[in-house]
């Protein structure tokens, strides 16, 4: 009773000032008299099940002369091999994309584009959908469209490679928004790394073919993995009788998808991820969340609501956005899913030099909600935001009816969301306050940031140790021969005779000259004249002289330092650059020839293997730090005719990059038969075109800075 | 059955077919009713008894197109500004506030003045001053705001997906509420469009440059987008960037603002479209009781340099780590213009759905990109604005090549009419993608309001079916001829750094 007194009087001192200005506030908006809410009739969704297991829902509303169509398969990508993570994406892609018995896929697109209709393909992690938007005169046909893609796919072999075209390009861009990648790395962070959580690789496109597309649509599409949901202008009668038609005899038995569990990652600390392009941070704090069947969901729900989720309203956003003026987009909360537990996460955009203030004044916001100090307007209004806008649930009729379906699909019960509004009514502030202690947990808060790396890495070791995240994309594996006896045996004597064919045998080689003139080219087109000098002395000294249109550029090697000289300046070479010089030198099939097998590398044969989207036999020369040369080769026994060679260059602000070079033509010049013309490509991409007018092996005068 | 018999029966029956989806949408626009206030303002509804709920959409004609040149972005702070409450919402006593904004505008004034000068006295002596004595004043201020007070009343209210959209036409304020609260929305709208206080405006213009570095500075598409409006309108104003640079965003003040606002917030300026659970009575007794009040206002006709032609293909290049995109535009004609029609079935015929032109040839035929879409009417409608083509490239394909293909294509239009089976596709694409425009409350009342505002009349929604139905092969290539030339093109390329 003391201590309630004292408290009082505390509050009374602390709002007195507010307190007398309120009481002679005007507040117009409070005199307005509300009618009662008309009585909400809940809408009628008629649900059925065929007899093969196929659940139907159907929601009659016409409205509009339209009719939507909802299907759900219970499996996504946390069903695709490990080593084909994707074939769920594919797959159900190429149901609507890949042709069926009825329709070759070109005319299936004609056929849904003659309706003036929609029929798209979302893939998610473990639910897939087929949506379906049609006039209601064409519905009966769009029906029967979205029967042939279940019944019947066909997998049209060009089609794959189509969505494998589309896939690498999306792999390509994943890194390009910093708010998705912060989304996407906070949940590797949180959940750990399993399927929940991978992406798609290039290499698991190339392990991806057409057989196991037909696999997984045997094992998984399947009435018993199967939701349709129909909603809009249509005689219900009708539909039930056409999709018993269409799917009543479809009887299959599949599998069920297995979802990872996912359980608290002990890792804690700031997870920092470089982007040196932008000017804002992409933060997220949090650990792991709930499912959606917890017990406190309600009182979780008003806690959220109180901290981050209301627009406007909440802590957050009043602390860090309007108080602050920190960032434009702010908020978080305990977020829940129905079969895995979601993530506690917060996320905030603010400028690199305000990034550490408003982790700050985040962290001390999650500390502060569990500090018992909800206050009960906090409560009032957090509660009546909800339950004045429960109608809204009924307001969108296609939204309701897949709200339901989804409930039914994850075996939740009907009235779960109606329940659900009942039990917040009856949260308390104890409620709000235990939930907060209970689910928030603040010595497992996980910080991931997306921004300026060299700005953000030491102020950020303020709130733990910082591990640096690598988001580059890693390039496709290809698999290549093991280096058995037979393998090695074959791959010394094809080097052996590709340096023949060469002319690089015969007499003593320590280095050579050429000058070369070639394109730049970007994005695919010549940028820039340039024409270069270069004199190679192996192992470790090299000079070279670059003709740029702007200027000469002069990089000289010597004794593992370096320097280029450029527009009359000096700069000395980083460790990166000199390393990039000397592997250049050793990774010249000239300077190989000079080597000796088995003592100096490793060589094997490797196979036919792809070298840009060609065919060729290929060998590996493979050095003792792990560095490497494939060498592409064609013609016979007798005379080997090298097609181009392909390596790795790795650089920190890169990240490892593949560079094929392809040879175009050759010329002999000082009795060696030299690729005189070739083109480079960095990933694929082409960045040079080159070809060679001088050559000479050993050269009589070398420049004095690299003399010995 | 003999032939002739079947052939005429299958015409009655695709003609009633066309026929039963017209009657039941001409029943949709038969229960549209209008009324205008004395002040000029129009009220739009479509009333819908089923479920207890409304959505107002509130549509004031004036957008970034609408700003004097270095005063870009204002138009948005005022929609920012809006939800920072009135004389009476939001404040515990604006009558004590009112003098210590003043001051601190006063006080801002000096500062820019100084900032723009080169009065290197002034800046080490008197700049730090005034900087100090203007945190002071927003820390003075600060204490008279009851926070985001605005959107607490709605919120607790049972307000859904209240928001607000400002453009280089418009700007559009959302409301959603439940059906038996609409007085409460009438007297919020009413009262921040007659008694607005830009409180917080400092505060809220970093929000916004926080914006800008989400929206443009830190995304290489927005980077991109923001420089071809800039490059495709020399002389129109709709090279505004709606966000606004970054240097008008800090040298905004609450008096450009507070114009922006008296000239274009007034009854003749603004419809406001209402979808939901109200009488044409109720919502008309609302109308007058709240709106009436707001001045009429005399925005006439304002004149508005036009863009002159442009006389050889235009590019603008920005490069950055992400990965490339090409995007093409052509001057086009306003959306008034008879013209419109024909770009909309332009863009079914090269980008609606995968047997499109452009799709099945870039995307499915040669792969060499992995996504292309059109888009009409950037970066605005009223007035003549661009036709955009956008792809993005397979990856190792250039975009020079993938630009070539697109022309192309586009070039083709001008050679060869389109076949009567593309436009009967686009015929029925339209017509769904009109019922969709109106299958969400909320977005039928947004394009009753917008077409009433920027579209020459709301019924002109209903009409576009009419004018497809009469889009002929000979229009479509009289317009690729009249407009997709190189010389009428801005072309946006993203590319990487190397």
């Amino acid at each position: 009773m003391k201590m309630g007194i004292k408290f009082l009087i505390i509050n009374f001192i602390l709002l007195t000032s507010f307190l007398f200005v309120y009481s002679n506030r005007e507040k117009p908006w409070e005199n307005l008299k509300f009618p009662p809410l008309k009585k909400i009739s809940q809408p009628n969704i008629d649900v059925s099940t065929l007899k093969n297991g196929m659940k139907v829902f159907l929601l009659k509303d016409a409205t509009l002369p339209e009719v939507k169509v909802v299907v759900y398969i219970k499996a996504g990508d946390v069903a695709s091999p490990e080593n084909k993570y994707g074939l769920a994406t594919v797959t159900f892609d190429l149901l609507r994309n890949g042709g069926n018995k009825k329709y070759t896929s070109d005319k299936f697109d004609e056929v849904i584009d003659s309706l003036g209709a929609s029929i798209e393909v979302n893939v998610g992690k473990d639910k897939s959908e087929i949506y379906g938007n049609f006039l209601s005169e064409d519905f009966k046909k769009g029906l029967e469209l979205i029967s042939y893609m279940l019944l019947n796919p066909t997998f049209e072999e060009d089609k794959i490679e189509v969505e494998k075209n589309r896939i690498k390009g999306l792999i390509s861009r994943r890194n390009d928004d910093p708010s998705q990648v912060a989304t996407r790395e906070f949940k590797k962070v949180i959940y750990g790394k399993n399927k929940l959580t991978r992406e798609i690789e290039y290499s698991d496109l190339n392990n991806i073919n057409r057989n196991d597309l037909v696999n997984f649509y045997n094992n998984y599409v399947v009435p018993g993995n199967i939701y349709i949901g129909v909603y809009g202008d249509f005689d219900t009668e009708e539909v039930k009788n056409d999709l018993k038609s269409l799917f009543g005899s479809w009887n299959k038995k599949g599998e069920k998808e297995e979802i990872p569990t996912v359980k608290s990652n002990d890792k804690k600390g700031v997870f920092l991820i470089d982007k040196p392009d932008v000017n804002q941070s992409n933060i997220r704090i949090g650990h792991l969340g709930i499912l959606k069947n917890n017990p406190d969901y309600a009182a979780i729900l008003v806690m959220d609501n109180i901290l981050g989720t209301n627009s406007f309203s909440s802590r957050l956003m009043q602390r860090i956005r309007t108080n602050k003026g920190l960032a434009y987009s702010v908020g978080g909360g305990i977020f829940s899913n129905f079969e895995y537990p979601g993530v506690f996460m917060v996320y905030c955009g603010t400028k690199t030099s305000s990034t550490i203030d408003a982790i700050s004044s985040i962290l001390e916001e999650i500390k502060k909600i569990r500090m018992d100090n909800v206050s009960e307007k906090e409560l009032e209004d957090a509660k009546k935001s909800f339950l004045n806008s429960f109608v809204f649930e009924f307001a969108n009729g296609f939204d309701y009816l897949r709200r339901e379906m989804e409930l039914d699909f994850w075996g939740y019960p009907m009235d779960f969301y109606t329940k659900l509004f009942d039990k917040i009514k009856d949260v308390k502030i104890s409620d709000v306050n235990r939930v907060a202690k209970k689910y928030i947990h603040l010595d497992d808060l996980k910080i991931v940031v997306v921004g300026k790396g060299d700005k953000l890495q030491k102020p950020l070791e303020k709130f733990g140790k910082v591990t640096k995240v690598d988001i580059s994309i890693p390039l496709p594996k290809t698999k290549i021969l093991s280096a058995n006896d037979e393998n090695l045996k074959k791959g010394k004597s094809i080097l052996s005779d590709l340096f023949v064919s060469l002319g690089f045998v015969g007499q003593k080689v320590w280095g050579y000259m050429e000058s070369v003139k070639g394109e730049i080219y970007q994005n695919n087109a010549s940028v820039a004249n340039i024409s270069m000098t270069s004199y190679k002395v192996f192992p470790d000294r090299a000079f070279i002289d670059t003709r740029f249109p702007m200027g000469e550029m002069r990089t000289i090697l010597v004794n593992n330092k370096g320097y280029t000289e450029f527009m009359g300046k000096r700069k000395n070479l980083s460790k990166e650059e000199i390393k990039d010089l000397l592997d250049s030198i050793k990774k010249d099939p000239i300077f190989i020839s000079t080597l000796t097998p088995e003592k100096d590398f490793k060589v094997w044969y490797t196979g036919k293997r792809n070298f840009l989207n060609k065919k060729f036999d290929s060998i590996r020369v493979l050095f003792k730090d792990g560095e490497f040369l494939d060498f592409f080769f064609s013609g016979g026994k007798n005379e080997k005719i090298l097609e181009g060679i392909s390596y790795i260059e790795e650089s920190p602000k890169t990240g490892k990059v593949l560079v094929d070079k392809k040879i175009n033509n050759f010329k002999v010049m000082d009795n060696i038969k030299i690729p005189s013309k070739f083109e480079v490509f960095k990933n694929g991409e082409k960045v040079g075109e080159f070809e060679v007018v001088e050559f000479e092996i050993n050269p009589k005068k070398l420049p004095i800075e690299i003399r010995k | 059955m003999d032939f002739k018999f079947k052939l005429t029966f299958f015409i009655i029956l695709l003609f009633l077919n066309t026929f039963f989806l017209f009657s039941s949408l001409n029943e949709v626009k038969n229960r549209v009713k209008t009324f205008k206030l004395k002040n000029g303002m129009k009220f739009i509804l479509f009333e819908k008894h089923e479920v207890p709920v409304i959505s107002f959409v509130t549509l004031v004609n004036v957008g970034s197109v609408n700003e004097p040149e270095g005063e870009t972005g204002i138009t948005h702070v005022f929609e920012h500004m809006a939800f920072k409450g009135t004389k009476t919402i939001g404040t515990i006593d604006y009558k004590k506030e009112k003098p210590i904004l003043d001051r601190m505008d006063a006080i801002f004034n000096e500062i820019l003045s100084i900032e723009d000068g080169n009065d290197k006295n002034l800046k080490e002596n008197r700049l730090p001053k005034l900087k100090e004595e203007f945190k002071k004043l927003q820390t003075e201020a600060e204490k008279y705001v009851v926070n985001n007070e605005f959107m607490r009343i709605l919120n607790e209210n049972g307000a859904e997906g209240t928001n607000a959209q400002t453009t280089a036409d418009y700007t559009a304020y959302f409301i959603n509420l439940p059906s038996n609260k609409a007085e409460l929305w009438a007297y919020m709208e009413s009262d921040r469009i007659l008694n607005p206080v830009m409180r917080e405006f400092f505060k809220e213009k970093e929000v916004i440059e926080e914006e800008r570095r989400m929206r443009v500075e830190s995304n290489p598409i927005g980077n991109l987008v923001e420089r071809i409006q800039c490059a495709a309108f020399e002389a129109h104003p709709y090279h505004h960037p709606t966000i606004g640079f970054m240097s008008d965003i800090e040298h905004a003040t609450r008096e450009e603002v507070r114009k922006l606002h008296k000239k274009y917030y007034c009854g003749k300026n603004i419809t406001i479209a209402v979808v939901g659970d109200i009488t044409l009575k109720e919502l008309k007794k609302l109308a007058e009781k709240y709106f009436e009040k707001i001045p009429s206002g005399n925005v006439s006709n304002e004149y508005i340099t036009p863009e002159p032609p442009q006389n050889a293909e235009k590019t603008i290049t920005v490069e950055s780590n992400a990965q490339p995109i090409v995007i093409l535009g052509f001057h086009r004609p306003a959306l008034s213009s008879n013209d419109s029609t024909i770009f909309d079935a332009m863009s079914d015929i090269l980008s609606g759905g995968n047997s499109s032109r452009l799709y099945k040839k870039l995307v499915i035929k040669e792969k060499k990109a992995i996504y292309v879409g059109t888009l009409s009417g950037f970066p605005g409608n009223k007035y003549p604005n661009l036709y955009i083509v956008y792809a993005l490239p397979s990856n190792g394909v250039s975009v020079n090549d993938l630009k070539d293909l697109i022309l192309k294509e586009l070039f083709k239009l001008k050679d060869e009419k389109v076949s009567l089976d593309e436009l009967d596709k686009v015929k029925k694409k339209e017509k769904l993608s009109l019922i969709n425009s109106l299958d969400s409350d909320q977005e039928m009342a947004f394009n009753l309001a917008y077409y009433e505002t920027i579209g020459g009349g709301w019924e002109n929604l209903f009409l576009s079916l009419k004018k497809i139905d009469e889009v002929t092969p000979e229009d479509i290539m009289r317009v690729a001829k009249e407009f997709f030339k190189k010389e009428n093109m801005v072309v946006g390329i993203l590319r990487k750094k190397n």
